[in-house]
């Protein structure tokens, strides 16, 4: 496997009125090629923010990298020069599917215009793209590719609209595609459908996927490796199949048994995620974990490595074979 | 919906009174008119719908978006008028009532909206949003005013000194609270939730479907969930009603729908919501195509122009609704 993209240590915060927000604490994450890491975690959990300093696009100047590294295809993006990034990575080696299409689209252009604008970028020949343009829309399921590029953005419907993003997110044949939360505002029929097509774009084009969701079942399906995040912070990060048989960190635990069970008995976790202004001292999960003990208070939890590729960041976690989802099913 | 009474059964009994019934349901709007003003193309929103739902029960409505399920519940309280058919609500057609009763009637019916972040006025303080339906309905003395919304505080899990703040401090889960709670101080019957848990992350979601659960025992309340999610209407409800393109396609009990479905709308419904997989195992079936324009609804089945076994006939009549031996009600060629 070649590796793609990996962060260390990368912490960002945000300065606010009320005082300094600490979205994300020391992350690190790699992604190969060909592969599929979903991000998962609540909302505030820093999915997004993860995603946005990838791109190195934090808001400025409230929001600030405090340290880390984000190594792409072996060169460091945060040592980047703008115009170099901007140039080579934003929107071309790296693309982003948006979650809501029709906020992301301009409503004054027709779809086939603002499609064009990504390919003028590349000053790639335009005969050759517009060839490539429909039959990438065709492969995407939206047939009649030349009437739709015609229209504007409010007379598709939410599932075209969203088939067109992810048109434009391939079209400068990118390494590495974002996926912040691209199937949330739809339909679940009209989701399994999204899950199929990147799941088919990233086994015929060899792109890797960093798919952003708050739903455990969506990244079971998509993903090959998972990195569930809390309060700014990796828990759990291990291949898909494994999160669910061999669940490590307590809140991945709590999380799985939060979903609808055949059995009808409703769990939470109890508790609210805690003010990232003022996160919790030692593990950021300890308030609200029913196995905390003195030194998860005392002490931050690293990333430590209990199998092939499976990484928890708990000071106890739990044995082979204690998964919720192994005993329900 | 569902079972139809036995013979010789009383339908006074209390527990057993069908609180809620509607006959032929129909809401069309105009979509298109002539250059003399008259109506010339219809969409078909609630093109036909009969359902029965008893005190205490769950009933779970899912459907795409676009299947109506919006604008039946909207007929349900009695905001729209229906093009044709009657909603009884406790035996009475609500909508033959003078409008001063029809008022009265939201006391009983109460609707929870989708979001509730922008369905609270925004300048106004919570206390007020919550004391507002008590003054309108003068349903407690001005004394009692305080003192209910209080309770209703307290019910939903949020702390008394709350209802100061204005709409936009609090937080998704907490804003859902609130919906609830206004709905709730008028103490309703029968209260219809519009996808209640939607955009929610899980664990607040279990908390929310855990508070229905207990309110809906604390005050003898009958629900109507609507929700796009299978999953979480497995957990809620008792009967669930599958709707397409403005029609009831399989309604019945929960645990016979939704474990042997027999529609193929439904199949595929089910089949498309994502679930942990087991390892290794992948599917890739799913409904293809997307719900077409209701303005334009397909002739016989509405299902066939997406369904994977439709025949000859199914293009050209609409089936009929059958009744099956475990109380379900389908309308399929097949059956």
């Amino acid at each position: 496997m070649v590796r793609l993209l990996e962060v260390s240590e990368l912490t960002v915060h945000f300065e606010t009125d009320r005082g300094e927000v600490q979205a994300l604490d020391k992350v690190n994450l790699y992604l190969d090629k060909g592969e599929v890491l979903a991000l998962v975690g609540e909302s505030g959990s820093g999915k997004t923010t993860l995603g946005r300093a990838i791109l190195n696009v934090i808001p400025f100047p409230e929001g600030k990298i405090i340290e880390g590294r984000i190594l792409f295809q072996g060169r460091s993006l945060l040592e980047m020069q703008e115009e170099e990034c901007n140039a080579v990575i934003r929107g071309k080696a790296i693309t982003l599917i948006p979650q809501d299409p029709f906020g992301s689209a301009n409503p004054l252009f027709t779809l086939g215009t603002q499609l064009r604008d990504i390919f003028k970028a590349s000053r790639d020949d335009g005969r050759e793209m517009e060839k490539k343009m429909v039959g990438l829309l065709t492969q995407l399921q939206l047939p009649d590719a030349g009437e739709l590029l015609c229209k504007y953005p409010h007379e598709l419907s939410g599932g075209q609209l969203q088939r067109m993003m992810i048109a434009a997110s391939l079209l400068p044949a990118p390494s590495l595609i974002i996926a912040d939360e691209p199937t949330t505002s739809l339909d679940v029929t009209v989701e399994a459908q999204i899950l199929y097509l990147i799941r088919k774009m990233v086994k015929e084009r060899g792109v890797s996927v960093l798919f952003i969701t708050h739903n455990l079942a969506v990244a079971s399906k998509i993903s090959d490796r998972i990195l569930v995040m809390y309060a700014g912070q990796v828990m759990e990060s291990s291949p898909t199949s494994v999160l669910f048989s061999e669940t490590a960190h307590p809140y991945a635990r709590k999380l799985l048994e939060c979903l609808p069970n055949p059995e009808g008995t409703i769990k939470d976790i109890g508790g609210m995620v805690p003010n990232l202004i003022n996160p919790p001292k030692g593990c950021r999960f300890h308030p609200r974990c029913e196995e905390a003990e003195p030194s998860c208070v005392s002490k931050r939890p690293t990333l430590i490595q209990i199998a092939a590729d499976h990484w928890v960041s708990c000071h106890n976690p739990a044995r082979k074979g204690q998964s919720p989802w192994t005993e329900r099913s | 919906m569902g079972e139809l009474p036995q013979p010789g059964e009383e339908r006074t009994e209390s527990v057993d009174r069908a609180i809620l019934r509607t006959e032929n349901l129909k809401k069309y709007f105009p979509s298109k008119r002539s250059f003399f003003g008259q109506d010339v193309r219809w969409l078909k929103a609630v093109d036909g719908i009969d359902l029965e739902l008893k005190e205490g029960d769950i009933l779970g409505i899912v459907g795409e978006s676009g299947s109506g399920k919006t604008t039946l519940a909207k007929l349900i309280q009695g905001i729209y008028r229906p093009t044709e058919g009657a909603v009884y609500f406790k035996d009475i057609n609500i909508h033959d009532l003078p409008s001063r009763q029809m008022r009265g009637l939201w006391r009983e019916i109460q609707y929870v909206y989708q979001n509730p972040g922008v369905s609270f006025d925004p300048w106004w303080k919570v206390e007020r949003s919550l004391e507002e339906p008590l003054k309108i309905h003068k349903a407690v003395s001005k004394g009692e005013i305080k003192k209910r919304v209080g309770e209703i505080v307290a019910c939903v899990g949020l702390e008394q000194d709350h209802i100061y703040r204005y709409p936009h401090e609090f937080s998704g889960g907490q804003q859902r609270r609130l919906a609830l709670a206004r709905a709730l101080v008028l103490r309703p019957s029968l209260i219809v939730l519009d996808e209640p848990t939607s955009g929610l992350d899980v664990s607040i979601q279990a908390t929310i479907l855990k508070l229905l659960r207990k309110l809906r025992n604390e005050f003898g309340l009958t629900y109507i969930f609507i929700s796009h999610d299978l999953e979480v209407v497995r957990m809620m409800s008792n009967k669930i009603a599958v709707m397409y393109l403005g029609a009831v396609v399989e309604s019945g009990p929960t645990e016979s729908i939704l474990l042997k479905p027999k529609h193929h709308y439904t199949q595929l419904l089910l089949a498309a919501v994502p679930r942990i997989r087991p390892l290794g195992e992948e599917t890739d079936v799913f409904i293809q195509g997307e719900i077409p324009d209701r303005g334009d609804v397909p002739s016989g089945c509405r299902f066939w122009p997406r369904c994977p076994s439709a025949s000859e006939i199914c293009s050209k009549e609409s089936p009929a609704i059958k009744i099956l031996e475990d109380g379900r009600k389908i309308s399929c060629h097949e059956f």
